[in-house]
């Protein structure tokens, strides 16, 4: 089975993708090449990744035997955020496992991670989604513990390459974006505390006006049974004056 | 001043960098989000006290509004007793007014 790049064939170019399983079958079969991968990357990036997702960033993979490919790629995307390229540190084998991980990773997760990457097996550049910590290292997602993108046997200038890409993305990054964080809750501690005196003398007020009111209420009872026992007081006097009065006519 | 000294100082700096001010601002993002969100908690639980305490007001003013309305009844009330209570006492005045001395 033959692979094509859909895209290279719409723009009218061979995107010849090399030979798939099944080898036997002499049917066409279609993917995305390498740049057509990375033009799509980079218009999702353009778009802005969404606000849930911060976290998210994507590695640049390229094949250990590419060192041009690497000076290319590196070069293209060396300013943008959430992006690091990298060189392939294994070779055959692994390599290829390791691009059957991803992509069986990649393919579980299509719900979640919208973004999705064919694993590259034939070509020298792959494109992976990573997950980045909150503070530093970035770590290609289910990559095995302090296992770094590149070799600590790698030469001191791809090391230094890596060291200063890394250490951009903190500076220019993370850093920022810790210090705004803070400033973000610190406006909204003052806020909420500011809201808080608010309502504590709100409270503070609605609770003397009530007082007043539960004082008047009780004199005005008090005042009323008084009356009411005077009154009844009257009535009685009033009914002995009478009986009084009836007496004396009486006589 | 030569390279490895330039390199040191400048790796001694990173550290303190590293070491104290970003941890000190994550603390610092920490205590400001606690305190955020307990005022934030304080502030709802002040709102619902202010909710009931405003229901009371409202059957306070109802309650003081009855007892001004039953207070005038009670004042119209005592006046008709005062009436009445003169009406028995005129002929009973009259009555000890006319009464012929005692011996
Ligand atoms: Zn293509």
């Amino acid at each position: 089975m033959r692979a094509f790049c859909a895209w290279c064939v719409a723009e009218g170019k061979p995107g010849d993708l090399g030979e798939r399983e099944p080898l036997a079958d002499p049917s066409e079969t279609h993917g995305i090449c390498w740049r057509h991968r990375l033009d799509s990357l980079a218009a999702v990036l353009k778009e802005g990744l969404p606000d849930a997702e911060p976290s998210i960033g994507f590695l640049i993979v390229v094949a250990r035997t590419r060192q041009d490919l690497f000076e290319e790629v590196s070069e293209q995307w060396l300013s943008v955020p959430h992006v690091r390229v990298v060189l392939d540190r294994r070779h055959g084998e692994r390599r290829a496992h390791r691009a059957d991980v991803h992509g069986d990773r990649r393919r579980a997760d299509r719900r979640t991670a919208p973004v999705v990457f064919d694993d590259g097996r034939h070509q020298p550049v792959m494109v992976l989604p990573i997950k980045r910590a909150a503070v530093a290292v970035e770590e290609p997602v289910g990559a095995g513990r302090g296992e770094a993108p590149v070799a600590e046997t790698a030469p001191p200038r791809e090391r230094f390459r890596e060291w200063i890409v890394a250490s951009r993305a903190i500076t220019q990054g993370t850093v920022p974006s810790m210090l705004a964080e803070r400033d973000r809750w610190s406006a909204r501690a003052a806020e909420a505390e500011s809201q808080l005196s608010q309502a504590r003398g709100d409270l503070e007020d609605l609770a003397l006006t009530l007082a007043g009111l539960h004082g008047r209420n009780d004199r005005l009872t008090r005042q009323q049974t008084e009356a009411a026992q005077a009154l009844a007081a009257a009535l009685r006097h009033m009914k002995r004056a009478m009986d009084l009065t009836n007496l004396a006519q009486g006589e | 001043m030569d390279t490895r000294r330039q390199v040191e100082e400048w790796l001694q700096h990173s550290r303190r960098i590293v070491e104290d001010v970003l941890p000190g601002l994550l603390d610092e993002r920490d205590e400001l989000m606690r305190r955020a969100l307990n005022a934030e908690d304080e502030v709802t639980r002040l709102t619902e006290r202010a909710a009931t305490l405003r229901d009371e007001l409202a059957r306070s003013k109802s309650e003081h509004e009855a007892l001004l309305r039953r207070h005038t009844e009670i004042a119209e009330s005592m006046g008709h007793a005062m009436a009445q209570l003169t009406q028995v006492f005129e002929p009973m005045k009259r009555m000890l007014g006319e009464a012929p001395p005692s011996s």
